[in-house]
């Protein structure tokens, strides 16, 4: 008798198992049934052409396989996105789909602007990587209201002529950086605090000055500011030997590309692992430099992609979204010799590919205030 | 004229709701805060008098020198239009600067003359005589903003003098004896001054609160407030909100001052002009004068310009792999425009059309305003006209979102008030000056109030008509915010795709479409230049 029960339950569990499977794949089916013949609008920064290269070969791919169209609406700053969102009445909204993160991600979290339960909703979400920490984005938990879409590594490019006799390990620590500007004074420098390439330097001085990872993970606390003090005493001795005497700071990463490779400069900054042999083959940077961590680590985030909520066309967007995280998109992107952006799921090994850096944790998002409103205090007069 | 308020609310629709849409939040800001609160964090922030010190010493520099300039190449700007066979070549070449975008012009000038840059590969000299023309240094905003908004005042100047009788006072002048220059310093200069007192203050104001060019070139540690404020906008949490409402509020109460500036400068011209007329050069004044003659060769320095400008950009397109000290890059690239071309193409087709579209609406706006100013004897004041330039244009879009769609029509709308003012700004002067009687001679032949108006006045004002929708078109063309904001991606335009291709690293591509942009805006003002033949005779002396 007992055993007829447990069997009995056994069986009902298999078949729920079975039933809801089969209903997930049924209600995907009907997801990408009624994506058909709609136009998705996904707002990404435009500022990369290979990016945008990317996403005219996804569009090509969304209209082949869906008979989705997929407009990429270029901005020069995804915060034009959030204002419009914010900016619009209930109705449906113009933006469908974001490429985001850190406070842009945060804001539209709280207004309560973005389509939830993604994990749920996105069959490929699935796929996406156990060993990338993206579940906290810039320390705001994500908690299903955007997915991974790449992953982000602070590095610094640097001129390989002059960086071997600081180190050879591929990694700087604040001690040899400082030693690097005094040989070379006038040709380092960071993009200025709050652009968050200039944050995330000051973030992967901050773990190398003080080699407690656990302290930045958790909220700041009153007495956090104390944290920051070697910080400061170690920029006031690095600014004097700065690009401009640590006046004035590059507005942005962009530039200070443009800056090394004209020659201004012997340092640049990157999220991106492979941007050096991107930047090479597309003949923005010249032979000669190589990738260098700064820190113990570099500070590792990802980059994410959200959907409206007030979209118009959910399911076409879900369905974009998964084709973004597909095996088929993840790999033509992290090809190198287009965007090179690395893989957010699982992926065979590719031995051209550079492997990952290795990795320190984001801070709560409560150190990036007290970094950028201390930064400003001390270095904007 | 039947009618003349109906016709008036038109105006009143299209372009003044729109600008009215920013009183209730401006209201509910100056009533709801704390604004001694908020002033007082805006003056704590961290390098605050900087920020101000920086804009506003960029507005006055560049209003001062461009100014002056202008006044001094005035002269020969003329006659070199007038006589086409002396010096006829150069022309109005130098109107090619103006039709260059200002970013496009900066990402090509400090291409070739900053430190590093292409001029300074291709002369032999040890060290670069001017390592403050580079990026993110305050002097070359200064020196950008004056280029740049040189050919846009010469522009304006020979409109004015085309409304003068400037040859009969040189006559009258030369009867009694004085030197030509004499004369036309001391009688035409503070005529002429008069007449640019509203473009000046454009000038004014766009150097104080322009935000793509000073991103670009001025010093970002502290930026420029406008560039501040920009900022702020862009960041959402309620306290960067306030500080950017006041920084705008502080921006607006700094451009009055300019244009106050402009009326000073104006002022202080005259009178000296006036004390000239009844006592001889001092020595100063007297070398002051012989200086001035290197206006002659300014607006050929520009054309010379346009010329090195456009090759630097159609070699930095092609230039794969090109970096410092580089004579030329590592291999030629042709690719790129066939590559591109396609994009490119289809966003100078929808600028165009919409900047049609603009500068049509706007030009029949600004016919309306006119005549009505004629029917009810009343002039609007001007500085309801500069309001558009005046109001930071991101604060107005984001306030017309929740009232707006995404079509192209709206988009258009968007457009309209700010190409709007500029088409007044060519177009009022003109027409204050011209003879209404004509006008009505042509109604007593039956011809009812339009069709008289179609038939005497257009052909009278071609001139300032073209000059208004031309520049309207350049308006519409140059614009950002409105259309990536109020489309949504819907309309993306030769300018929407730039803007964010300007905000990333590949040079090549920001040149190509930096480059396909100027070119459109030359072939708007080539199409739309008023033939020589009916010009002159066309407006009333």
């Amino acid at each position: 008798m007992k055993t007829t029960t447990i069997w009995q339950c056994l069986l009902l569990a298999v078949a729920t198992i079975l039933s809801t499977a089969a209903v997930a794949s049924d209600s995907w089916e009907k997801t990408v049934t009624a994506a058909r013949g709609e136009t998705v609008y996904l707002y990404a920064w435009g500022g990369s052409s290979e990016v945008n290269q990317y996403l005219r070969w996804v569009a090509e791919e969304v209209e082949a396989q869906y008979q989705i169209r997929l407009v990429h609406v270029k901005v020069a700053d995804i915060g034009e996105a959030v204002a419009r969102l914010l900016s619009e009445n209930e109705g449906f909204s113009a933006v469908d789909m974001l490429w985001l993160n850190g406070e842009n991600f945060h804001q539209l979290k709280t207004a309560n602007e973005l389509l939830g339960e993604l994990p749920s909703r996105i069959p490929n979400a699935q796929a996406i990587r156990s060993d990338i920490p993206w579940q906290s984005d810039f320390g705001v938990p994500v908690e299903g209201f955007e997915l991974p879409w790449g992953i982000g590594q602070f590095h610094l490019i640097v001129r390989s002529s002059l960086l071997q006799e600081f180190t050879q390990n591929g990694q700087l620590s604040p001690q040899q950086l400082l030693a690097f500007a005094q040989r070379y004074p006038q040709r380092v420098s960071y993009p200025k605090p709050p652009e968050f390439h200039g944050t995330t330097f000051l973030k992967s001085l901050l773990h190398a000055l003080h080699n407690d990872s656990e302290l930045f993970t958790r909220a700041p606390s009153v007495t956090s500011r104390l944290a920051l003090e070697p910080l400061w005493a170690f920029l006031n001795q690095l600014h004097p030997l700065l690009w401009r005497e640590g006046q004035d700071f590059p507005s942005g990463a962009a530039f200070q590309q443009q800056m090394l490779a004209n020659g201004q400069l012997d340092v640049a900054v990157s999220f991106n692992p492979q941007e050096l042999s991107v930047a090479q083959r597309q003949g923005r940077l010249p032979e000669g430099l190589e990738r260098v961590v700064l820190g113990p680590g570099a500070v590792t985030n990802s980059h994410y992609l959200a959907i409206a909520k007030r979209t118009r066309v959910p399911h076409a967007a879900q369905v974009v979204m998964n084709y973004l995280l597909s095996k088929e998109a993840q790999l033509r992107k992290r090809d190198g010799s287009g965007w090179g952006d690395p893989a957010v799921i699982a992926l065979p090994d590719d031995s051209r590919q550079p492997s990952l850096l290795p990795a320190v944790a984001e801070m709560h998002i409560g150190w990036v205030e007290l970094l950028e409103s201390g930064w400003l205090e001390r270095y904007q007069q | 004229m039947r009618y003349p308020h109906l016709l008036l609310i038109i105006v009143v629709v299209i372009v003044g709701l729109p600008l009215l849409a920013v009183v209730p939040s401006v209201a509910n800001f100056v009533w709801n805060q704390d604004l001694s609160n908020v002033l007082i964090q805006l003056v704590d922030y961290p390098g605050f008098t900087t920020m101000l010190s920086h804009s506003a010493v960029a507005a006055v520099v560049t209003l001062t020198i461009v100014t002056g300039l202008a006044l001094v190449s005035a002269r020969y700007l003329y006659t070199e239009r007038a006589q086409p066979h002396k010096g006829g070549s150069v022309g109005m070449g130098w109107m090619g600067i103006l039709s260059m975008p200002h970013l496009a012009f900066a990402v090509a000038i400090l291409w070739l003359a900053a430190p590093t840059g292409w001029l300074w590969r291709l002369v032999p000299v040890e060290s670069p005589w001017m390592p403050w023309f580079d990026r993110q240094y305050m002097v070359s905003l200064w020196i950008i903003l004056i280029a740049k908004e040189l050919p846009f005042l010469w522009f304006m100047t020979l409109r004015a003098l085309q409304q003068l009788p400037f040859e009969r006072w040189l006559l009258v002048g030369r009867s009694q004896g004085h030197s030509e220059s004499r004369t036309w310093w001391l009688v035409v200069i503070p005529a002429l001054l008069q007449r640019l007192r509203l473009p000046l203050c454009v000038v004014a104001v766009y150097s104080l609160t322009v935000v793509d060019l000073a991103l670009f070139a001025a010093p970002q540690t502290p930026a420029p407030l406008a560039v501040q404020v920009a900022q702020w906008q862009l960041e959402f949490d309620p306290q960067s909100q306030l500080l950017a409402f006041a920084g705008s509020l502080l921006l607006l109460i700094l451009a009055g001052l300019m244009c106050g500036w402009v009326c000073l400068q104006e002022r202080f011209i005259f009178h000296w002009c006036q004390r000239l007329l009844s006592r001889s050069l001092s020595t100063t004044e007297s070398w002051l004068f012989r200086v001035s003659v290197v206006g002659h060769y300014l607006p050929k320095l520009f054309v010379y310009l346009a010329i090195v400008l456009f090759i630097a950009l159609l070699a930095l397109v092609h230039g794969h792999g090109w970096f410092y000290p580089a004579l030329v890059p590592q291999q030629w690239d042709l690719a790129l425009w066939q590559r591109e071309w396609q994009y490119v193409s289809d966003g100078a087709w929808r600028s165009l059309w919409i900047a049609m579209g603009v500068a049509s609406i706007s030009l029949v706006l600004c016919v309306i305003t006119a005549e009505w100013q004629r029917a009810r004897q009343q002039k609007i004041p001007r500085a309801l006209l500069l309001l558009p330039l005046l109001v930071p244009q991101i604060f107005l879009v984001l306030v017309w979102i929740p009232w707006s769609q995404t079509e192209l029509l709206w988009v258009v709308w968007a457009h309209v008030p700010f190409s709007y003012a500029y088409a007044l700004l060519a177009y009022l002067p003109a027409e204050e000056r011209f003879e209404q009687r004509y006008l009505q001679q042509s109604q007593t032949f039956g011809y009812s109030f339009w069709q008289a108006w179609w038939r005497t006045k257009r052909p009278l004002l071609q001139v300032p008509l073209l000059t208004a929708f031309a520049l309207a078109m350049l308006v519409s063309i140059a614009q950002y915010v409105p259309t990536v904001f109020i489309g949504g991606g819907r309309v993306p335009t030769l300018t929407t795709d730039f803007v964010a291709l300007s905000s990333g690293s590949n040079v090549s591509m920001q040149a190509l479409y930096a480059l396909t942009m100027w070119l459109l805006c030359a072939v708007v003002l080539i199409l739309i230049k008023p033939r020589r033949k009916n010009s002159s005779e066309g407006e009333m002396r």
